[in-house]
Order: structure tokens, then sequence, then C-alpha cells
């Protein structure tokens, strides 16, 4: 028996307690010598992860790649691979190149900015900033903008759409940027400019360094020492303070090196009466876009610019009259070899409001025309001269109109044109009585050439009544040379059905081939299309045997 | 018609191959070595790179043969050069589908040979695979285990931890 008295027993529970509190203690203590053990451990592990084997540089150009916000794609974030392991994170939070590149809008808290730039250290920086659009932006600007203008002197290429009137970029006028090379300033385009005076950049002298200047509704002194050593200029959205023509001509001869070129909608002070100078030559301008601007605008700088080696540009515009007399009223000829080569495509769009000719090449040529007549009109001007044995390239007609006479109209107007190899026929578009036209051939009263006689694609993205079935093999017929064919004109090689875009329910549409259509209409059109030729129904191909084929075609 | 000049690489496994100078020189490390060495029937030894990888990469060179070589002091910041680093073509992209271990030697073989363009598809792809993924994500796909304390962990999350503009 157990001879301990009461009191030698509470005093050994007593010294227990305190061993157990001891323990207690040291529990911690032990976990933390584990976690750090285990840490330890796991670090040597991780030393032969493939990936680790790596040497820094090359880790940090993956990491580079992957945090680049201006891609394509999703982007990774520091915070990201900052806890993937240890090595990965002594690797981002020593590296201040991967910290160099700053990015604002308005979900990025200025706090997350700071840190950004205390971590680039002294590495050069690219700055984005787009909070135009955005009241949340708007409101923690003036926070961001105190933070980065401080660092002007490491700026190396800035992008800021600031909201507001413009006093944002009022501390512009005082800072030094020695380094930078490419800037680009935007401004709201709802509030617009409103202070009475362009913006003072760059203390009046460009950084040495500067070699792209982009400028949207932020107007500048218009001095040509500002812009001499630039190889991109582009000045957009400007109303008000904007340059005459003159002055720009000015700023233009004043840059020697200006590759690329890009006007958009700006008013020129004082319109077209404001040019003396008659030519500005511009060796090496590459690239030219003058955009969404008068034509008599447009033509006055095209007449004006001489770049013998401008091989690439866009214009675009509306033309109210005839375009050929809008358009090019001054001589512009020097351009026209360049805007013709290289030509692949063309598109016209029939619209409801006006008729658009998009021509595609090294130069992208947009016009707003008033009918379809304007639009071949100036297609045919733009087109090669015959004598050169140019190739006609691929020539699209997009009806989207209502009006059943008018998109008959357009087809009478288009059916002697060379190259047209694919007409399409808008949601809204009907269809029934072009089809006739098209099927009977009487296209062009007391022509007697052939309609259309490159066409080989047809698409019908709206709906098609009985009359419109009936019509459309009767034209298959005609073409593939079933029936006598008064204008000879080549089988058609391609019908689709529906298309891009279409809004209606595909698996209904489906289920209309099998039960509605099937084995009709649809397998009589595909026999007619040839073992060459391509039925596609909302989006799937019919086989030459009539079944529709469960993948998507292209 | 004279047949190609041809230069023969040895692997560190001691496998040779054959190759025409034209792909052998899309290696800086390669053309470097044939201008300073002149021309020699002695095999040029890459000790830093195995057959497997070797044929891998030569496969590469032969497909780019006709392309325009980089230029050698190409500024990696500047636009067209990331463009080239962010960009891989379908034939690149079909190529580079190895497992890991071979796309890591590929990437160490392109930088030890001096080919830039093999070395930013390789990046590239790495850069692909980590972009959109969570850390555990990452960990798992490179088979690397968290190798923080849980005290570091926290107090990196609490360092990069960012109040929103909401």
């Amino acid at each position: 028996m157990d001879e301990r008295t009461f009191s030698q027993c509470d005093e050994e529970l007593s010294t227990l307690g305190t061993v157990q509190k001891q323990l207690e203690q040291g529990v911690p203590l032990v976990q933390k010598q584990l976690e750090q053990r285990v840490a330890l451990v796991s670090r040597k592990r991780n030393t032969f992860a493939p990936i680790n084997a790596l040497p820094p540089e090359l880790l940090v150009t993956i990491f580079k790649i992957a945090l680049d916000f201006t891609h394509r794609g999703a982007s990774s974030k520091h915070e990201t691979l900052l806890l993937v392991c240890h090595h990965w994170n002594h690797l981002v939070n020593n590296t201040p190149s991967l910290w160099m590149k700053i990015r604002k809008t308005a979900g990025i808290s200025n706090a997350r900015i700071i840190h950004s730039l205390k971590k680039s250290k002294d590495s050069p920086l690219e700055i984005t900033c787009n909070i135009v659009s955005s009241d949340m932006g708007r409101r923690t600007q003036g926070g961001f903008l105190s933070a980065i203008f401080p660092h002007a002197h490491r700026w190396r290429k800035a992008s800021l759409s600031l909201g507001g009137d413009g006093r944002a970029f009022g501390p512009m006028a005082k800072i030094s940027t020695p380094l930078l090379e490419s800037i680009s300033l935007s401004t709201d385009k709802a509030i617009r400019w409103a202070q009475d005076r362009p913006l003072n950049i760059f203390r009046g002298r460009p950084p040495p360094r500067l070699r792209e200047l982009f400028l949207t509704g932020v107007p500048v002194p218009w001095s040509p020492k500002l812009f001499c050593n630039l190889n991109v200029l582009s000045i957009s959205q400007m109303q008000h303070l904007a340059p005459s023509l003159d002055q720009l001509l000015a700023v233009l001869s004043a840059c020697p090196c200006l590759e690329s070129l890009a006007i958009r909608d700006v008013t020129f002070a004082g319109g077209t009466s404001a040019i003396s100078l008659n030519t500005v030559h511009m060796a090496a301008l590459g690239r030219l876009d003058l955009e969404e601007m008068e034509p008599e605008i447009t033509n006055r700088l095209l007449a004006a610019i001489r770049a013998p080696d401008c091989k690439f540009g866009s214009l675009r515009c509306f033309l109210s009259g005839d375009p050929l007399e809008i358009l090019f009223t001054s001589d512009i000829s020097h351009f026209l070899d360049h805007m013709r080569s290289g030509a692949h495509a063309a598109s016209i769009t029939c619209g409801p409001v006006y008729t658009t000719l998009l021509w595609e090449g090294s130069w992208r040529i947009a016009v707003g025309l008033q009918n379809i007549g304007a639009a071949k009109g100036a297609l045919n001007w733009l087109r090669p001269l015959p004598e050169r044995n140019a190739p006609v390239f691929p020539l699209q007609v997009i009806i989207n109109r209502s009006d059943s006479l008018l998109v008959q109209d357009i087809l009478a107007v288009m059916a002697d044109t060379e190259g047209l190899h694919r007409v399409i026929f808008g949601y809204d578009t009907p269809v029934a009585g072009a089809l006739r036209l098209l099927a009977t051939g009487s296209l062009v009263e007391g022509s007697t050439g052939r309609s259309f006689p490159e066409l080989k694609e047809m698409w019908i993205q709206g709906s098609i009544n009985d009359d419109g079935w009936e019509y459309l093999v009767s034209m298959l017929r005609r073409r593939q040379g079933e029936i006598d064919a008064r204008d000879g004109a080549p089988p058609l090689r391609k019908v689709r059905f529906g298309g891009n875009g279409y809004t209606g329910d595909e698996s209904k549409e489906i289920s209309n081939f099998r039960l509605i259509h099937w084995p009709n209409r649809l397998e009589k059109v595909r026999r007619l299309l040839g073992p060459e030729g391509e039925l596609v129904w909302y989006g799937r191909s019919v086989t030459e045997d009539g079944v529709l084929e469960d993948r998507l075609t292209s | 018609m004279s047949a190609a000049p041809q230069v023969t690489l040895e692997s560190s496994d001691g496998e040779k191959f054959k190759v025409d100078k034209e792909v052998a020189e899309r290696s800086v490390l390669i053309k470097n070595m044939i201008e300073d060495v002149g021309e020699s029937d002695n095999p040029i030894p890459l000790p830093n790179v195995n057959a497997s990888v070797l044929k891998k990469v030569l496969e590469y060179c032969e497909h780019h043969r006709g392309d325009p070589l980089p230029a050698a002091d190409a500024d990696p910041s500047n636009d067209d050069n990331r463009k080239r680093a962010t960009e891989i073509s379908d034939w690149d992209q079909k190529f580079i589908q190895v497992d890991q271990e071979m796309l890591f030697e590929i990437i160490l073989a392109a930088n030890y040979m001096d080919i830039k363009p093999l070395l930013d598809v390789g990046c590239k792809t790495v850069a692909n695979m980590i972009k959109g993924k969570t850390p555990e994500e990452i960990r798992k796909l490179f088979n690397i285990v968290n190798d923080f304390t849980p005290e570091e962990e926290a107090q990196i999350k609490k360092e990069n931890e960012w109040a929103e503009d909401r």
C-alpha cells in the first residue's frame, strides 16, 4: 500500500504540474524548431526540382514573361511567385527589374504601386495607367500621380490615360525625364481638354531619348523643336488647341527620322485654308494613318506628304459625294502605287445607313460612301490598272438591307464586277427576290455580259422562305449547267447558312435540318454543289451523302 | 553543284552528329567556335549537351535554318524582341511539347549554345505553364514543396496583401 501522506501527494502533484507546464511551454519551441527543420529539408529538396536547376537569370526571364500584363491572357502576380518557394521568393524580392512595370487601373491600389516603386529600386520604369473611364480610379488618381512623378527620372515608357479636364497633367511641365523613350498622354474623351492653353511638357525641350509620342486629346505647343527626334508620332481626338495644317507640316519637316505618323480625328485650326507649304519630304516614313477626318483634310495631307517608302498605312473617312472628286482633289498619285500594291482582299458592306468599302493590303482603306455605285467607283479606282496584268483579288459584298428592291439594286450594280467571289446576305436581308434575279440571270437589263462571273460562295445568314429555296435551287441548277445558262456563269462552290455571330437557337436549326429540311431541300442543294462543293448548315458541314457532321466547321 | 559544307558535333555522351554548317551556326557558340578555329574535320565538342537533347536542338535548328538571325545586341525590353519572346509559332509549339525534364534541358542547351529564338520558345512555354496558377498549383506542376515555415508564409502574405480600390 502506498504510504504517501496527503501533503506528500499534493507536493508531488505540484511538481508534476510544474513539469507539465515546462513541457507545454517547450512545445511551441520544439514545434518551431521542427517547422524550421522541415523548411530547411524542403528547401534542400527543392534544389533538386528540375525547374530550379535553371540558372537564376533564366528563371528571372521566365518570371518576366509570366508577370507581363501587356499580353493576351492572364498574367501572374508577384505575390503568387513569392509564395511558391524560398528560392523563387528570394529571386522575385531581389530582382528590381521584375518590378519595373507599373500598372494602375481602378482595381489596383496605390499601396501596391508604391510597393512596386520601392522594389524596383533604380530600374528604369514602364508605367501604364488607364483610369479615364472609372470614377473609382479617378478618386485615386491624385495619389497615383503623387507616387510616380517623383520617379520621372526613371521613366522609360509611360502611358498615362487620365480622367478629368487635363489639369492632372500639370506636373508634366516641370519633370525631367532623361531616360524616357516613349510616352502616351490621353485624356477623357467625354470631358476633353478644358484648359485654355496647351500642355507644356518636358520644359519645352524633348528628352534626349524620346522616340515615340502619342497624344490623344492632349494638345502641346506645336513647336518643331519638341518633335525633332521622333520616330513615331500619333495625334488623335484633338479638337481644341489642335495645330493648323501649316503647323503640322512644319513639325513634320523637323522630323527627318519619323517612321510612323498617325493622325486621327483632328480638327485642324483654320481648316484647309491654313496651308501654305507645298510639300514635306519624309524619307524615313514607312507608315501613315489618316483616319476620321474631313476628306478635304485627308486629301491635303496626302498631297503634301512625299514619302517614297511609305508602304503601309490606313485611310478612314466618310465621303458624302463622289469619292474621286472629294478625296482626290489634289494630286496624290505619289501614294497610289503603294496603296494599290499588296492588296489581297476587298469588301463592300451595304449597311442600313451607308455603304463601306474596305480595301485590305499593306494599306488598309475604309471609306464610308453614300451608295453602292460610289463604292464600286472607288473600288475600280483603287484597283491596279488592267494593263499591269495584276491578278484580281477576292472581293466580297455584304448586304445588310431590309428593303428587297434595294437588295436587288445592289446586286444589279455588282453583277459584272470582277473578282466578286462571295455574297453575304445579312440576318435581316430578304433573299428571295435576290435569288430570283440570280436564278433568272436577268440582273442587268440589256447587258450581254455574264452575271457574277467569279461568284463562288453565297452566305445566307437569316431565314429563307419557300420561294427562296426554289430560287436557290434554280440558281444553282443554272450555274451548275443543269439548265440552259444564258450567261454561262461558273458553278457556285459553297453555300453557307447561318454564320458567325448567329444569335438564334443553333440547336433548333440543327433539328430543323433533320426534321424539316431533310432530305429534300438541303440534299438537293448539296448535290448541286458537286463533289468539290461545300454546304454548311449553322456551323456544321453537310457531307456529300447528305449527312450533317457533328463537329463545327471553321 | 557542290554539297553544302558540313560540321560534326559531339555530344557529352560521345555521339557524333554531322550537320550542315548553316544549321549548326544557328548556335552563336558554334558559329564563334568555327570562326575562331577555322574549318576543321575534328568534331566540335559540346560537353554540356547529351545526345538526346542535341538531337532535339538540331531538329529545331534544321527547321529554322533560313530564318533571319536575331541581332546580337538586341535589347530584350524592345517591343519587337519582346514580341519575339512571347509568340510561339504552331511548329514551335508542337516541337516543345515534351516532358518537363526535356523542356528544361532544351532551355539549358539553348542557353549554353546561345540559340536565342529557341531559348525564347522554352522560356515562354514555361511562363505559360505558370500563368493563371496559384502557388500550390505551381508547386504541384513543378514538383516543388512548400518550404516556408507557417510564420514565413503568413509574413509574405501580410506584406503583399493589398486593400484594392473597390
